[in-house]
This record gives C-alpha cells, structure tokens and sequence, in this order.
C-alpha cells in the first residue's frame, strides 16, 4: 500500500528505497524534496502528515545518525499504521547497520528489502486486525453475549428478572473483558473451539454477576424491605453476602446514611463503601496488565540505549561522555524557552509549534561532556530562528524592477493589512527609496473608503516632489498619484493605474488598498479581486511589530481569503511582509517570527521610524539575538 | 600550572636518581631542574605550532550552488565515485578526496536559501576553493538567483582576503537544452553587471552588522570574471551522471591539491 519507502542521509543521499511498480522514482523524489524544503527546513517537523499534490507523506527524523526515514502512499488510503511502521524500520534498520552509520560509511549497498517487506507485512496485518475488531460487528454466534442471556435464563428459574438489567450494567466492564478475549482467541485460532471457551466463560460470568450484584446492593445500602428480601435470596447460594450487609441494622439505616455528621458510625459506612471506590482484586490485575503495554515505548528506549553501548567505539564515546539526549532531557529546558519566547510577543501557537519542532529535531542526538542539555537546546533554536528568518527565496525589489522595465512593463506592489498598521505611511517611505534609485512610481490611491486616504497620499506625493524636483530628473515627475475619488471599485483603479502608467513610462505601481480587519468578509472579498485581477508582482501584508497573538488570526485569515475567493487553480497569496513600528517595541521582536513562520515568507522591508528615510532590512542575525537575550 | 608539573618532575628525576646514583650532589641537581624546565619548554611549542600550523592551512574544497544541480552527485563522483540518488539536502556531508599522496577535504554545502549561508560561514575559514555547480539546463530561467549567489559568495570577506580558486561546473552537459560554458559566462557577467549596481543601493538593514554589499570588478568597466584579480574564476562544462565527463573538474582538483 505504500507507494515509495526511502532511507535518506541529512547530506541528501538515499540510501535506500522501496518503490512500488506503479510509481515513478521521479515523483516520488519531487514529492520528498518538497517535504524538506517546505516542512523540515521551515522547522513544521511536529505535524505530522505533508501533502504534496495527492501523495501524502510522512517523516521520521533519526537525529543520532542523522537519518531520514520517509513513507509516500496515495493521499486517499488514509493508511493508519504509518507512524509505527516509521520507527519500526527506523529501529530495525539502525539496528541492522549500526556499524556503517557510525562511521559515515554511506556508500554502500544497504540491501534491507527483505526485512522491509516483512515489517511491512507485520504492519499491514496489524492494522487490518485492529481495523477488524473496531469495524465488523460480530456475528450472533460469535458473540458470547447471546449464548450468556439463553444460558442464563435456563438455569436459573422465576424471580431473577429483575436482576437482569442490573447485569447489564454493572457486569458491563468485566463482559467486555471476557468478550475481548474470546474474540482475539477466536481470530488466532479456529472458531470451533469457541464453544468449549464460552462455557467456561459462562460460569465466571455467572460468579462476577453475583458479585456485582451484591456490590450494587451495599452501594445502594437502603433499608426498605422489598430489596432486602431480595438480598436475602441470593444468600442460600453460597456467597460471603452477610459481612456486606453488617451495618444494616434496624434503627440505625437513618443514621447511618447521615453523612453531615462526621465521625460516629460514619467510619462503619465508609469501610462498607470502599470495596466500591477501590478496584477489586480482579480489576486490579487487569489494570497492571494496561499499563505494562502502555509501558513498551519506554521500554523499548531504554534497550536501545543499552544496545547503543555495545560496539568499540561507543566505548570510547562513553568515556568521553556522550549523552544521548532523550525527551525528559529536553523538555523542561524547552519549556523555560517557550515561555522566554512568549515573553517577547512570539505568539503563544507559534511559540509552541517551534519548541515541538525543536523538540523533535533534538530528540536522540548525541552530546559531548562539556555541552549542556541547555546550551545545545538554546543554540538549536537559535540556529532555528535565524534559519527562519532567512528569506527562502532572493529579495531584490531593484533587480526585479529592471527585469520589468526590459519587458516594458510596470512593477506592480499591492500593500494589505488590517487598520492603522501604517500602510501609506511606509508605502510614502518605499516610493522614496525607489525615487532614490531613479524609477518613477505612480501611487494607485485605491483606499476609496477612509476620509482623507487621498489626501494622504497627495500630501506625500508634493513632498516627494519637492525632495525630488523633475529638473533633477530629466524634467520628468519622479511620482504621480492616481486617484478616482472615494466609493469607488478599488480593483478597477488597480487596473486603470497599471493601464496608466504603462502609458506614461512608470517603473513601479504601488497600490494602497483600505485597511480592513480580517473577519470582514465583503471587504476581504473585494481584496482579493483586487489582487486577482491586478496580479501585482509584489502582495505585501503590511503588519505592526507589536501585535502578539493577533498576528497569527490576520495572517491566517488574510492568506484564507486571498485563496478562497480567488477563481485561478494557483492564487496569489500574500508573499512578502512589511513590519511597521519596529522602533517601538525594544527587544520585544517576536512578531517578526510569528509572520514569517505562518507564511514561509519573508520579511521585505521593516519600517523603523517616522520619517521617509526609516526603512530598513531586517537582518535575521541582530533579530534573534534581541530575541534570545 | 607548568610550576605545578616542574614541581613533580624535579621530585620524579630526584627520586629516581636517588634510586640509581645514590651520590648526587647540588650541581647536578642544578642542571637537571634547568633541562627538565627546557625539556618542558620544547614540548610546549611543539604542540602550540603543530595545532597553529593544523588550523591554518587550507584544505577544503566547499562544492556549492542552487538546489538540484547536483552537488550531492558530483560530490558522490568525486570522492566515491558512484552514481546516487539524492534529494534537497538538511546538512552538510564532508568526504575526502585523494589524488595521488595529497588529499583534500571536500565539503558538500546545502543549496536551499534558508540553510545555505549559515553552514557557508562554519566553513569559509578551512576553503581552499570553491567548486560552484550550475544547472546548465536550466541556467536562462535561474540566471538571477544564481548570479546572486555567486555574487554574494564571491564578495564574502573570506573568500576575498584568501584569494580562493573558484570553479563554476556548468554540469548537466547531457541535457538536451544545456547552455555551453561559455555562454554561460557571458550571461553570468551580464547579470552580474546589473547586481551589483541594484546591491550597491539595497537598503540598510536593521542591526547595526554592515552590509554585505562591496562592488566586484573595475569600476566603469561592465563586469567580467577576470577583472576578481585575487580570485581566480574558471568555467568547465561536466556531466556528473555517470563520472565519464569529469575530466576537467579531476584536473583542476588536482592542481588543487
């Protein structure tokens, strides 16, 4: 079932695959490169699942070889045993070549089809069983809670009727047990020898519901007469009823279910009780037999280590010292980290998506004596952070103009955001830097919704054209504003601005839309069009570097809406981020990494102050610093 | 602490000395402090120079560019010479490559944007040249991000003050659409005239750490490799796929080394 199966080096070799007939190695390979660039290189290694067109992967990180261990089936099958399956092959396979992996001896043929294929099996019948037992609903034959009523009923005469829905009820937990074992008995062995089974069940049923029974009549502990009888009646058969019923003396019943009065006979009712709050002796076994499967994963981890120290060279690793570091370790140091990082306005998701990552990534790697637990955690995440921060792409707004300019056509620059981020304050201060660099914009003045909007921008443009006169140029305006008044279509200005400017020579088209919060739907609908329309070369989202928690919502919802109602197969989304009031905040730089980490992309510019030459680059190094400080 | 260590030798070659030449009068004692204190002294500068000596020479070869031009393959025919598959690399992988007696060190650097730069400053110090691979197929639609590449590392400070070889493998020769090394060039010079007039005027960032922006080339004159006058650019075209065609890449590392 699963399509493609590889073993990869972190230097990007595979050592190993498995590839179904059907698939081809090469999509398989685009698949997995997407994985790594969009999820472990992005620090999302906590998630889980990644789609790629419709394959669906999964990967496992092996940190002390520095292995990757991924799994590519049909995004449909929805394959349950996956995860298991990963760190199955990833045990057997360390298991297997331990050797070689430790001393970087990749080149090699890793011949592990064989054991793959089995692990496989295992894995697949595995799941199908447990599909089976969740799914199929048994057969009337197979299920012993027929035979139990029919037998029931035969042998035991009048006057048990009443007792039946109190079997159902209390002997519940137990039936299932015995059910759950018949049942797993049957689908290992063969049915016929069910029925001898079930009749030995029968006669433990039968104990277990006398007792239950009982237990449900001390718990009630009512004096009335009518149900005392009946206690009575189960008495003659054999059972240790009567110290149950001990306390039940007449004159005393009202007092004794006086719970406001404590001391007295309370400690009589409270020892009577307990058989209730505490499991029985049978429950008991069945408890620990739980809790020893829950206990494998740490048992298993435990082996590993001590097989882990066998081999020359471990012996001296252990001499060195050499800790392997496990989750435990890990965690409380992650934790404080977290919190720092909360401290400075990360948003609490992200904050806590980074540290699972990070979690993730150090789980299992080998440490000398002289690095701490918490210095190695710190400077992972610090070499996280500014891994993030690092834009994945090439930043050249300059360079891409001119590319445009050849083509003869305009470099288009949508600004979106929510209200007063500061969106035409670093619009006038960007159309500076260009103006500097001798290209002339046009201003599309698509706010048609806010009183002043145009106004604003017309304000700038005399400035800017005072700072820059036309005879310094050629006699040419360095900056135009394109207006249409206010109510209208802001798309339909887009569109006229670029027809505009193409016209008249510009280099570059900002656009100014109208600031909107990002739960409004008709306006983010009208966004949107703008942007599907227009196709601008740059969608910025214009954020404040104060914002905490909020910037998750916006980003989130803007980057929704921008695909949501796009009608193209491929949406423009937002691709680049401009933070405002970066002057504001001190060291409280968190907002830098919530955006880049929900959108994957980066940070263009950083307005840092009031006037027009405060704009800046973000520089992901000085950032993480005043961030880990 | 050498007084520490004097100390007990002075005890060691007294005891010893008492042991074996029962007579030992005060001169002797004298000269031996003076050559166990020399003795001590040599060991010293011995070390010191050897680990001096081991972290200044230059042995590494760093293999660098974009993703998916085949720098894992080529590092695999260098130095294993064995045909593999790969994927976008997470890390690093370090190999030797021998000719001969010498040896070299190579380094097979990581292309994806995030993680590029960051390992390239672990290593920068230890490069004896840079082995740059390009994607001939691909070359005309990638030519910015590679011409920025180049030019950011071609202007990094260490590779400037160490007037590293740099090598730029047009690789992929066997590709129908394959662009000839020369061509090649002469696009890369072209786009790199453009760059470093857009990188001369990039706005400053936000730390106070200086921009990485200086101007390659004369000024005046558009921009050719030959004008890197420490640096020395050369341009070979290879297949790594199946290692016939690396013949001009084996010969320069064997200058190299």
């Amino acid at each position: 079932m699963l399509d493609f199966f590889a073993v990869i080096t972190k230097g990007g070799l595979v050592l190993w695959y498995f590839q179904d007939a059907a698939q081809q190695l090469k999509t398989s390979i685009d698949a997995i490169n997407a994985l790594i660039r969009n999820v472990v290189l992005q620090e999302r290694g906590g998630t889980g699942l990644y789609v790629h067109g419709n394959l669906a992967l999964k990967q496992h990180l092996d940190n002390e070889f520095d292995l990757l261990f991924v799994a590519v089936y049909q995004n449909i099958l929805q394959l349950s045993y996956v995860d298991k399956f990963l760190s199955d092959v990833q045990r057997e396979f360390r298991e297997r070549y331990r050797d070689q992996l430790k001393q970087g001896l990749y080149y090699q043929s890793f011949d592990f089809a064989q054991e793959y294929g089995q692990l496989l099996r295992i894995a697949e019948v595995e799941s199908r069983m447990v599909k089976e037992e969740l799914k199929k609903p048994r057969s009337f034959m197979e299920s012993s809670k027929s035979k139990k009523t029919v037998d029931s009923m035969i042998k035991q005469r009048g006057g048990e009727q009443p007792k039946k829905p109190i079997k159902k009820k209390e002997g519940k937990g137990k039936k299932k047990d015995n059910e759950f074992n018949n049942n797993s008995n049957d689908d290992v062995e063969l049915n016929g020898t069910a029925i001898g089974i079930d009749e030995n069940t029968n006669a433990l049923d039968e104990e277990t519901i006398k007792k239950n029974r009982e237990k449900l009549f001390t718990k009630r502990g009512t004096p009335k007469a009518s149900k005392l009888e009946k206690t009575k009646s189960p008495k003659p058969k054999g059972k240790k009823g009567k110290e149950a019923t001990v306390w039940d003396l007449d004159g005393r019943d009202s007092k004794s279910l006086d719970f406001s009065k404590p001391g007295g006979v309370g400690g009589g009712v409270k020892s009577s009780l307990r058989p209730d709050f505490l499991p029985n002796p049978s429950q008991i076994g069945t408890l620990s037999g739980n809790l020893k499967g829950m206990d494998i994963p740490t048992e298993r981890e435990t082996t590993d280590k001590k097989s882990s120290s066998g081999g020359m060279f471990s012996m001296f690793r252990g001499l060195v010292g050499g800790k392997t570091l496990t989750e435990a370790d890990v965690d409380p140091v992650l934790e404080k980290l977290k919190d720092h990082l909360i401290g400075k306005n990360v948003a609490s998701e992200i904050a806590n998506k980074l540290c699972h990552s990070i979690g993730k990534k150090l789980e299992g790697k080998v440490i000398g004596t002289f690095e701490g637990v918490s210095s190695t955690v710190r400077s992972t995440l610090t070499e996280a952070l500014v891994q993030l921060l690092t834009p994945k792409r090439r930043l050249d707004i300059l360079r891409d103009v001119v590319e445009a300019k050849s083509s003869t056509r305009p470099y288009t620059m949508a600004f979106c955001g929510v209200n007063g981020v500061g969106k035409s304050t670093n619009l006038a201060k960007i159309t500076f830097w260009l103006i500097e660099n001798n290209f002339r914009v046009l201003i599309a003045a698509c706010d048609t919704f806010r009183a002043g909007a145009v106004e604003q921008l017309r304000t700038h443009m005399h400035h800017l054209n005072a700072l820059h006169p036309p005879e310094k140029h050629g006699g040419l305006t360095m900056v135009e504003l394109f207006e249409q008044g206010y109510g209208k279509d802001a798309a339909e200005i887009a569109r006229h601005a670029i027809e505009y400017s193409r016209k008249n020579n510009f280099d570059v088209v900002l656009i100014d839309t109208a600031g909107r919060m990002q739960d409004n739907e008709p306006l983010m609908r009208a966004l949107a069009k703008l942007i599907m329309v227009n196709e601008p070369d740059l969608t910025l989202f214009v954020g404040e570097a104060l914002v905490g928690n909020e910037a998750v919502d916006q980003l989130v919802k803007f980057n929704r809406a921008l695909a949501d109602h796009s009608s193209t197969n491929t949406p423009q989304v937002i691709d680049g981020i401009l933070l405002t009031k970066f002057d504001t905040i001190d060291d409280k730089v968190g907002a830098a990494i919530s955006m880049t980490y929900i959108t994957g992309q980066p940070i263009v510019f950083v307005g840092t102050g009031q006037t027009y030459t405060d704009l800046r680059n973000l520089d992901a190094k000085a950032v993480v610093h005043a961030l880990m400080k | 602490m050498t007084e520490e260590v004097r100390q007990r030798k002075r005890i060691s070659i007294k005891e010893t000395f008492n042991k074996y030449v029962p007579e030992f009068n005060e001169e002797n004692m004298f000269w031996a402090q003076v050559l166990a204190a020399v003795v001590v002294g040599l060991v010293t500068l011995v070390l010191l120079w050897r680990l001096l000596r081991g972290t200044s020479k230059r042995r590494a070869i760093l293999l660098m560019g974009l993703c998916e031009s085949g720098k894992t393959h080529l590092f695999s025919q260098l130095c294993y010479g064995t045909d593999v598959t790969s994927v976008t690399s997470i890390k690093e992988s370090v190999g030797e490559y021998s000719s001969g007696k010498k040896s070299l060190t190579m380094y097979d650097l990581p292309g994806h944007e995030r993680i590029r730069y960051g390992l390239f400053e672990k290593v920068k110090k230890l490069a004896r040249a840079i082995i740059f691979v390009v994607d001939s197929a691909t070359i005309q639609k990638d030519v910015r991000d590679v011409a920025e590449f180049l030019y950011s590392t071609l202007c990094d400070g260490a590779v400037q003050s160490g007037g590293l070889r740099v090598l730029v493998v047009c690789n992929k020769q066997d590709l129908k659409l394959a662009r000839a090394a020369a061509l090649i060039q002469k696009t890369l010079e072209k786009e790199m005239n453009l760059l470093r007039v857009t990188r001369a005027s990039q706005l400053q960032s936000v730390g106070e750490g200086s921009n990485n922006n200086s101007f390659l080339g004369r000024q005046g004159q558009d921009f050719e490799f030959s004008h890197l006058s420490p640096l020395k650019v050369e341009f070979v075209e290879t297949t790594a796929k199946g290692g016939e065609n690396l013949a001009p890449v084996i010969s320069w590392l064997q200058q190299m080394a």
